[in-house]
């Protein structure tokens, strides 16, 4: 009976580690040694078809920190980048909020909502780019000559205009998947504890600001720390508007700026990939303890159900 | 008892009657502009708002025709047919890769009890929230160095990883279903894979179904990974951004052509939306599907 019960527990060890073994390898080669591996590259000048590597010591760094804290060009693409992040914090992440309570309290058409909020996440965020912008560039100024009969300018024409146009259209359709995760996290408040809020008089507003805010509150956390790590590598969608084609820096934004450069020399001609790799570790080490901070300091002081 | 409509949820009801007229107008915009002819109406008569004088279908067909993307490697465009192929392939076997292999770990991870589950669910965590930037030219790098790169197996190596919240999903779904289950198949005599793939996990196929469809959308509509990692297997996403930021030769630089050629993409996938968006939008939470 013994000997059964090891027996069966072998095979279940064999089996488990069957089971994870080979997705563990592939955790390490390609999360592990390609974030290792990002450190090392960025002390090294590569050449890919001879695949030599070469220590350089701190170059890379020189060189991208030069470019990132000296050049003007840079600085608006830095302040671009919080722009949009900030944007998506004080705009998108509320609205997001009140939306996905407006549809969790089954308010009137919010079956429709649902449904219409969803749908950017369905349709190529690359086919609602050119749509949205061949309707800016004509539909929109014939729109406002009939209706104010003043021929209004392209919103897509360079500049900090172009910018805020692009950042309104990122905002607009980046609702779905946020919607949806705080309806789902609101789905599982406690009934009992909505029953009793109702119960003492409170209304559509404070019940959502006293019963449904602290409950999904883990989720904006997520959504908060997620976005903050992301804020050099969002590119806003406009590398969907422009393709790599845009030079003028007042549009551009950090994310932009490094997905382009690897996508034009994936080769590594101009030695791209050691400059890309430190520049992205440097943006690593501003935002790492920022991020866990913040996450810190929501845990410990933001809303909470009790 | 009847609730009273507040003046904050009209605030919220109007906000979002406009953003649904300004989606729905945005789409019908596009709709009737893929179907003008662009000089003797669009740009000719500039008749950039109204219906189209001439329903033109040719806008379609000449995009099937013409539906060609120039790569880095060849000289000639890479044609309708090879991009629908490059898609099947990009599409199908990441979806796959993207929705089983967290799958199988979380039924590892939630049916076995090992300390080394707690090293699992904490690489999912960590990965999630740990800020690493620019680990795209480490991962360039990879991909040559082991002659993956611009292949099918370079971007199926990246795909087949457990790391995802898709992982705390299907464990927390299967955490739900009886160790009684298994306990009756074993005494059934079957063993450890006959259970897993014949008693537990039919029992998650919807959940898996929905991952599987979340992912098949994303990667349909994804252009910028085949760009980067696959740049001479263009896909149709791949090739929708391509068309709409080159206007050289193709004979789709007019605007209702290429918007043409946008409506024909989306076209699959609205179909699977409208079937299946109860699931699309359903509940997924640790808890399972809610609907």
């Amino acid at each position: 009976m013994i000997k059964a019960k090891r027996i069966d527990g072998k095979r279940d060890l064999i089996f488990y580690i069957g089971l994870v073994v080979l997705p563990l390898i592939q955790f390490c080669i390609f999360y592990i040694y390609v974030n290792f591996n990002s450190i090392l590259l960025a002390f090294q000048d590569y050449d890919i078809f001879k695949n030599e590597k070469t220590f350089v010591g701190f170059v890379n760094f020189t060189t991208a920190a030069e470019k990132l804290f000296e050049t003007k060009d840079f600085a608006i693409m830095f302040k671009n980048s919080f722009i949009n992040y900030g944007f998506t914090l004080l705009i998108g992440l509320p609205f997001a909020f009140f939306f996905a309570y407006y549809v969790y309290k089954k308010a009137p058409l919010s079956g429709l909502f649902k449904v219409v909020l969803y749908l950017p996440q369905v349709l190529s965020g690359a086919v609602l780019v050119i749509i949205y912008r061949f309707f800016v560039e004509k539909g929109l100024p014939e729109l406002s000559r009939i209706i104010t009969g003043i021929e209004m300018k392209s919103l897509l024409e360079g500049g900090e205009r172009e910018f805020y146009t692009i950042l309104f259209f990122s905002i607009f359709l980046g609702f779905g998947t946020q919607v949806l995760m705080y309806v789902s996290a609101m789905g599982g408040i406690n009934e009992s504890v909505v029953e009793a809020a109702e119960m003492d008089g409170a209304g559509f507003f404070r019940e959502m600001w006293y019963v449904t805010l602290p409950s999904v509150f883990p989720t904006a956390i997520t959504f908060i720390t997620v976005g903050m790590a992301g804020v050099f590598t969002a590119d806003m969608g406009l590398f969907s508007f422009r393709g790599d084609n845009v030079g003028d820096p007042e549009i551009m934004n950090l994310g932009y700026y490094m997905y382009r450069t690897l996508q034009r020399d994936p080769y590594n001609t101009q030695n791209t990939l050691p400059e890309l790799s430190a520049m992205g570790l440097i943006f690593t080490f501003m935002l790492a303890p920022v991020v866990f901070a913040v996450r810190y300091l929501l845990n410990r002081f933001g809303p909470r159900e009790d | 008892m009847k609730k009273k409509f507040n003046l904050f949820q009209l605030v919220l009801l109007i906000i979002l009657v406009l953003y649904t007229v300004i989606m729905f107008a945005l789409l019908s915009w596009g709709l009737l502009t893929s179907f003008k002819n662009n000089s003797d109406d669009y740009l000719g008569n500039k008749n950039f708002l109204g219906f189209p004088a001439k329903w033109e279908w040719q806008n379609y067909l000449d995009v099937i025709n013409n539906f060609g993307v120039k790569v880095p490697k060849y000289d000639y465009p890479i044609n309708l047919d090879y991009q629908l192929l490059y898609t099947f392939l990009y599409v199908g076997g990441c979806s796959l890769l993207s929705a089983t292999v967290p799958l199988i770990v979380a039924y590892a991870a939630s049916r076995f009890k090992y300390k080394f589950n707690s090293v699992l669910n904490g690489i999912v965590i960590i990965t999630m929230i740990l800020p690493i930037v620019g680990s795209q030219p480490s991962m360039m790098s990879l991909l040559h160095t082991l002659n993956v790169f611009d292949n099918y197996i370079g971007i199926y190596l990246q795909k087949f990883n457990f790391t995802t919240i898709y992982f705390l999903i299907y464990t927390g779904v299967l955490a739900k279903v009886p160790t009684s289950f298994s306990e009756a198949a074993k005494i059934d005599g079957a063993g450890n894979f006959t259970i897993m793939l014949k008693v537990i996990l039919p029992l998650v196929l919807n959940v898996f179904g929905t991952v599987f469809l979340i992912f098949f959308i994303t990667y349909w509509n994804d252009y910028q990974t085949p760009l980067l990692y696959m740049p001479n297997h263009p896909t149709l996403a791949y090739g929708v951004w391509w068309m709409a930021n080159n206007n050289a030769g193709s004979g789709l630089a007019e605007t209702p052509k290429r918007i043409a050629c946008c409506m024909l993409f989306v076209i699959p996938v609205l179909i699977l939306f409208l079937i299946f968006k109860d699931k699309l939008m359903s509940n997924l939470s640790a808890g399972g599907v809610k609907e």
